[in-house]
């Protein structure tokens, strides 16, 4: 893997909402995601961003629509699917055989 | 009764101040968000984060122009310091005519090849007058350029203030019509 193809935090935790928002993936959705799960607070600007490399790189897709304002619609590809699930296997297999943390269940 | 219009001077610095073709995609979002908010606070950390947040995006996506554009920068401060210095007012104002010119020069270079590398439509930049093919943008640069080292110069040479005074009016007159010429060709 070259250097800067690797998934960060914050490009994971969006790839991860984009799955999980399907068809209704745009900026106020997207940046709700990682706010409700991790309780602090998104710069909406960071949020297109982290979405704009990741098109860069054909992690995801966007198709802008015109309605009363600007939006833009993201989606994941196969190929930040595929990402996705190759971050998850690496951080598994890292947690592997890791002692449990206090307070952490199985 | 609380107003759910957001505060207008951060909407209107991110939409000049911000860059980018999600700037707009930022704006509409940010509006959206600060009805089911409702909060000032917020909107302005939003709006003041987006501004540096677009700005190193577009910077990320120009790598080669940002070494060029530190030269430049660095030959600015170079001038200035060589104005600010105890050389002869005759080739202060040589060297600054000099300068300037390459720098105009340089920097108009800098900007039609960032627009092909971004490849992205952006009708302020796009605007030319066709006579000079110099672009808006690209004109408010050299003036603002041309006025600091004007002001440099006449820190030490008050004589020359009634030149530079008309050069100045020049410049802003300059910038006048391309701004008017873009308004109306457009």
């Amino acid at each position: 893997m070259r250097r800067g193809e690797y998934l960060g935090n914050f490009d994971l935790m969006l790839l991860l909402a984009l799955m999980r928002l399907g068809d209704d993936a745009y900026g106020v959705t997207i940046a709700q995601e990682p706010e409700t799960q991790t309780g602090r607070e998104v710069v909406v600007a960071s949020v297109y961003a982290t979405l704009d490399r990741l098109q860069g790189r054909r992690l995801g897709d966007a198709t802008p629509e015109r309605g009363g304002r600007a939006k833009r619609y993201f989606r994941i590809t196969g190929a930040g699917l595929r990402e996705v699930h190759n971050a998850r296997r690496s951080l598994v297999s890292l947690r592997t055989g890791l002692p449990e943390l206090k307070g952490e269940k199985a | 009764m609380t107003s759910k219009r957001p505060p207008r001077l951060a909407t209107w610095l991110l939409k000049h101040l911000g860059s980018g073709p999600s700037n707009d995609a930022v704006l509409g979002d940010l509006a959206e968000r600060y009805v089911q908010k409702d909060s000032v606070m917020w909107y302005w950390r939003q709006t003041m984060k987006a501004i540096p947040v677009s700005f190193i995006r577009e910077l990320q996506g120009v790598r080669i122009p940002i070494g060029r554009s530190l030269g430049i920068g660095f030959l600015a401060l170079t001038v200035i310091a060589a104005l600010l210095s105890n050389m002869d007012p005759f080739w202060k104002i040589g060297l600054a005519a000099v300068l300037g010119g390459v720098f105009v020069g340089v920097w108009m270079f800098w900007r039609s090849n960032m627009q092909r590398n971004l490849a992205v439509s952006n009708t302020l930049v796009d605007v030319r007058i066709d006579s000079s093919k110099i672009p808006v943008r690209g004109g408010w640069g050299a003036g603002i350029l041309i006025f600091i080292l004007l002001a440099g110069v006449l820190v030490e040479l008050p004589e020359l203030r009634l030149l530079a005074a008309m050069a100045i009016l020049a410049g802003m007159a300059f910038g006048g019509i391309l701004f008017l010429w873009r308004r109306y060709h457009a």
